[in-house]
């Protein structure tokens, strides 16, 4: 029997230089028609002096096409950040994210300049802790180029016919990139919430802020919408990485 | 929703918001919603992100209340109250977009409340068609 297996592997690599076990046509090299069973190691790569690698504890096998050797990579797809999960140039990322929400109501008097923010400081996500907020300010960077979605729903109390401006301040540049300004329509003393939903380009190299202005008026910006049956937070800003 | 829903004054008494029940996504079935009313269970104590997109028609000089309200401890724990100062035939959307705790041993609804009659409408409609408008969501944040 071991006369008649040798007689056929020295047949198939003499004629063929190509093994087959369950079949008399093999398609490659070795080519068993039937399945394996493997108890240790798979060494992929190497040469005739090296040896091939058998992979790290959760690599997976990718192959990298017609005649190379499949090599052991991460699990792509698997990120280790909390988020949402995005593709971005054929790689899974998790996106940039931050929501905040204000600790207290803010406000301040005509302002010819954008001001940052205050008491935009619980922090809800900063999934990259990019974001600092404090009483008086706030700012953060994105962490790579690209285009992010910004969301703000705002409270206000101003004055009747003014337009205050909320939105997403260029430090770097000393511009608005993103901001809404409707008018004021509400009583003096009464309340109008201000939605801006856009996406915008935003830069790695760059310090942004959240900010508020008003040529006209002063104006608060509300924490809470709160009555005699209860209160809840009104005001939410949301930044998050599209592609 | 399925249809406009009005109500008469509530003082400050919230309703509950009724027909409410064109169900979009409710991936725990932990949702109900009818012609009069509506409720929901979180599965989990955790922050959660609530949206509302809520256009109203009411008298002009008031402010309409709408938000979650807990059920379990009888108050609102998210909501907007913005002032409406427009006339009775016009109308106004509300956005709430807020993170709040919530509890999976409470139970929760979507909830209006104005010191005068209001319709929170189910379509946008004109001469050129018509679409939904009122819409509201909750989600887990973490």
């Amino acid at each position: 029997m071991k006369k008649t297996i040798l007689g056929l592997f020295l047949y198939s690599s003499l004629l063929q230089a190509q093994l087959g076990i369950g079949t008399p046509t093999p398609q490659e090299t070795f080519h068993i028609n039937g399945s394996l069973q493997v108890t240790n190691s798979i060494f992929f790569g190497g040469d005739a002096y090296t040896k091939g690698s058998s992979g790290l504890p959760g690599q997976v096998l990718k192959s990298n096409g017609p005649g190379e050797s499949p090599s052991w990579t991460e699990l792509a797809g698997v990120p280790k950040a909390t988020g949402t999960v995005i593709a971005v140039d054929g790689a899974f990322i998790v996106a940039q994210e931050i929501t905040v929400q204000m600790t207290s109501d803010f406000s301040s008097g005509t302002t010819n300049n954008a001001l940052p923010i205050g008491n935009l400081n619980n922090e809800i996500i900063d999934n990259q802790d990019s974001y600092s907020g404090n009483r008086t300010s706030n700012s953060f960077e994105v962490s790579a180029d690209g285009i992010y979605q910004v969301t703000m729903n705002m409270q206000l109390e101003s004055k009747k016919g003014t337009n205050p401006v909320v939105g997403i301040w260029d430090d770097k540049n000393g511009s608005w990139i993103a901001c809404v300004n409707d008018t004021f329509v509400a009583p003096n003393d009464e309340l109008q919430t201000y939605t801006l939903v856009t996406s915008v380009k935003m830069l790695a190299n760059n310090t942004y802020s959240f900010r508020v202005s008003n040529l006209n008026a002063g104006f608060t910006i509300k924490h809470l919408s709160k009555g005699t049956t209860g209160s809840g937070p009104v005001t939410q800003i949301c930044l998050k990485r599209l592609k | 929703m399925s249809a406009d829903f009005s109500n008469g004054a509530t003082g400050g008494i919230p309703v509950v918001i009724g027909n409410l029940n064109n169900v979009i996504i409710d991936n725990y079935s932990a949702y109900t919603g009818t012609r009069m009313s509506n409720s929901f269970l979180v599965k989990s104590d955790g922050l959660y992100q609530i949206k509302m997109n809520i256009q109203i028609a009411t008298d002009r000089g008031t402010s309409p209340v709408i938000g979650v309200w807990d059920n379990t401890i009888g108050k609102w724990v998210a909501r907007v109250n913005d002032y409406f100062d427009l006339p009775w035939e016009e109308y106004h959307t509300y956005t709430l977009i807020a993170a709040v705790p919530l509890l999976a041993t409470h139970t929760y609804s979507f909830k209006a409340a104005n010191t005068s009659s209001f319709t929170i409408r189910h379509l946008s409609s004109g001469e050129t068609g018509s679409a939904p408008i009122s819409q509201v969501s909750v989600k887990r944040v973490r």
